[in-house]
């Protein structure tokens, strides 16, 4: 009885979005047939214990293909270097984006125009690292509406930064990015994704991103997540690396009113670096989810995980952060760290690091706090003639300082405080 | 400048000062002594502003204002300036930001504007130098990872960047080898002038060998039981607190 209520929602959100997909080809196809028989998750999920997404089914969402004209400059990265291409309502609008000369061979475009001139790139990679079993991972690959197609050659370095600048607007409208990322081998780029919102209290994003690391390559992808309050956002990636590369994802989340990110890392070559940074900053009734999941399944590798948290009044937050080391991956050193500041009586948060490890020459640690601001040190602050407001903002900005400081692209880093500072009132400088 | 009448303090319900008389005036020093556990560090931490501790009787008045009515970091901005006995560690918060900010917040406080970079920087320069502490813990953690000594120095510092008018020195002396003693000693003296005052709270006697006191108090089970010259003092160091013990009807094993 349940199972065909739960049923019922989902496929009611693949109503939806049924011929809003930007194209179609025997991938979006298997994944539609795979949406057909999956619900949306359950509670009783271990995946999705602390964090509900039924009221999803609530809305009758729909796509919103709209060619407004909107200001986007103050959420511009690099605004005159950037290659940023824009998406409204999950639709790629090349009249806002701005792109520019890239070196040979570099392919930046969108899914579209990817899926018109290069057919045989796209279907090399869509849906090859992307898990369809997931409920909203297969909603978004059946339809995907736009999103980035960057392809890299091996040994290109690419100076300019990537923008995946995202907005959402109107009521109850659907947005399902997807973005396609190849690193060739040797090859290096820098991307920032941002996410925000205009007027609209109820909107829902689902993104998908899938990323080829190749061999030896260097991908830093910063992620700022800022949508309004009533805008939900399961955001999914999907990291492959390849021996001797580096990935680092900085994780920043500031608003919204359900956020759930799933990263999934593999880690599949030899002497790889893996670097996931975290803040989430939640006030009112948000709630915000992190799942992260590295998969180490070979030797040498490296990886280091640190997220935080700061929680205001009845803000909730859940951290999930799942490392495998797999029997082969001897010498793996895997280190996780979450921690939290609780800000108000009402605010929780529930974290779990989940080390699970089946090699036996390895070095891993994890560890997890959860606590309130430091009495004595407030008071240590104020004896000095610091106001209450100036103590706890000194001690806030002590405590995210070390992510903050892992934000790669400077005008991320000022987006970000910008916004701390209008919505919290806390000046980070 | 200070004055401090009947003053009674208790935390979690349980009376820890029991009438506290003092008056400090403006160019004095003050010593403040007594066995461990007598209150000195509740009277040192009540004058600052600490929350904890609920004040249930008596007055404290300072420069004609009712302190006790003032937040912690009103009296501080009025110049009251309290050296920690156990100064907190504060990871990530760097020294010399956190003084820049209360001193910008003090003068703020007082219509001044913020001290110029180069002003802050020569002060910086000048009063550290006045307390030997090594450049490098100026750009640390606060205290964070500093030697005990180190800790005290860096309270001292704090005291000269900040020009305090009642300072309360609580146990700065303790765990300080001689040489930092002296120190630390030299610095207050330096920083000591007609219009300031200092309370020194301490254990022992050696600290008064360095900063001499106008007057010196005894602290025993929450009150003030003898108050009198310097030279109290040394007849403390020689007849230890057994003396003022038996004297309030204690029992004491020998
Ligand atoms: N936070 C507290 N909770 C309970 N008792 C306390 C607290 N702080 C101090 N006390 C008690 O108050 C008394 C005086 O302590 P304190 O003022 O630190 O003495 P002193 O500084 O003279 O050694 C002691 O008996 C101590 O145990
Ligand atoms: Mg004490």
């Amino acid at each position: 009885m349940t199972a065909t209520l739960e049923m019922r929602k989902s496929q009611k959100i693949r109503e939806a979005v049924k011929n809003a997909g930007c194209f179609s080809n025997s991938a979006t196809r298997e994944a539609d047939q795979q949406l057909a028989e999956l619900d949306l998750p359950h509670f009783k999920a271990e995946a999705w214990k602390y964090t509900r997404v039924g009221y999803l089914a609530a809305t009758k969402w729909s796509a919103n293909p709209t060619s407004e004209i909107y200001d986007i400059s103050h959420w511009k990265a690099d605004p005159e270097e950037a290659n940023t291409l824009v998406f409204v309502n999950g639709y790629y609008r090349a009249d806002l984006s701005s792109l520019h000369e890239m070196p040979a061979g570099v392919i930046v475009t969108d899914l579209k125009t990817a899926s018109e001139y290069h057919p045989e790139l796209l279907e090399a990679q869509y849906g090859k690292h992307t898990v369809n079993t997931e409920v909203f991972t297969a909603l978004n690959a059946a339809q995907p509406f736009g999103g980035l197609f960057l392809y890299i050659p091996d040994h290109v370095v690419v100076e300019r930064t990537v923008q995946m600048l995202h907005l959402v607007t109107h009521e109850d409208t659907i947005a399902q990015p997807h973005h396609l990322i190849r690193v060739g081998e040797n090859a290096q780029v820098k991307l920032v994704g941002t996410f925000g919102s205009i007027n609209s209290c109820n909107a829902f994003v689902n993104s998908v991103m899938q990323i080829s690391v190749g061999k030896a390559a260097h991908v830093q992808y910063d992620k700022l997540q800022a949508e309004d309050e009533g805008i939900s956002h399961i955001c999914t990636e999907y990291v492959h690396q390849d021996a001797q590369s580096t990935f680092k994802i900085n994780t920043i989340t500031l608003n919204g009113k359900m956020i759930r990110n799933s990263l999934h890392i593999s880690v599949n070559g030899k002497h790889c670096e893996t670097y996931l940074n975290g803040l989430y900053v939640g006030k009112g009734r948000q709630h915000i989810d992190n799942h992260t999941q590295v998969d180490h399944r070979v030797p040498d590798c490296y990886s280091e995980e640190n997220y935080k948290g700061l929680m205001d009044e009845a803000s909730s937050a859940v951290f999930n952060g799942k490392v495998f080391v797999r029997q082969d991956a001897q010498k793996t050193n895997a280190f996780q760290n979450n921690g939290n500041i609780l800000l108000s009586r009402d605010a929780r948060v529930n974290s779990k690091p989940e080390l699970e490890i089946y090699a036996d020459d390895v070095k891993c640690s994890h560890g997890s706090t959860t606590g309130r601001l430091n009495e004595e040190a407030l008071f240590y602050l104020r004896a000095r003639g610091l106001g209450k407001h100036s103590a706890r903002r000194l001690l806030i900005a002590a405590f995210a300082s070390d992510v903050l400081e892992s934000i790669d692209n400077k005008s991320v880093r000022a987006m970000v405080n910008r916004y701390l500072q209008d919505r919290h009132n806390w000046s980070f400088d | 400048m200070l004055s401090i009448k009947g003053l009674k303090a208790e935390i979690e319900g349980k009376e820890i000062l029991s009438g506290i008389d003092l008056e400090v005036k403006a160019g004095e020093i003050h010593a403040i002594m007594g066995p461990n556990g007598s209150g000195k560090s509740t009277l040192a931490s009540v004058l600052a502003g600490r929350e904890e501790y609920e004040v249930t009787g008596g007055s404290v008045t300072y420069k004609g204002k009712d302190l006790l009515e003032m937040a912690a970091e009103d009296r501080a901005r009025e110049g009251v300036f309290l050296a920690f006995q156990y100064p907190v560690e504060i990871p990530g918060v760097s020294n010399i930001n956190f003084l820049k900010t209360a001193l910008n917040e003090i003068r703020t406080s007082k219509g001044l504007e913020p001290i110029t970079a180069k002003d802050f920087l020569a002060r910086v320069r000048e009063r550290s130098a006045l307390v030997e502490l090594d450049t490098k813990l100026k750009n640390r953690s606060v205290n964070e990872g500093f030697s005990g000594g180190e800790k005290k120095r860096n309270e001292i510092f704090q005291m000269a960047m900040l020009e305090p008018s009642l300072s309360v020195l609580d146990e700065t002396d303790s765990g300080l080898d001689i040489d930092a003693l002296r120190i630390v000693a030299n610095g207050v003296n330096q920083l000591k002038n007609e219009t300031n005052a200092t309370i020194v709270v301490t254990h022992y006697q050696r600290l008064l060998d360095y900063i001499i006191p106008d007057f010196v108090h005894v602290l025993y089970q929450g009150r003030i039981v003898r108050s009198g010259p310097k030279e109290l003092a040394m007849e403390l160091e020689e007849k230890g607190y057994d003396w003022i013990k038996e004297e309030n009807g204690e029992t004491v094993d020998v």
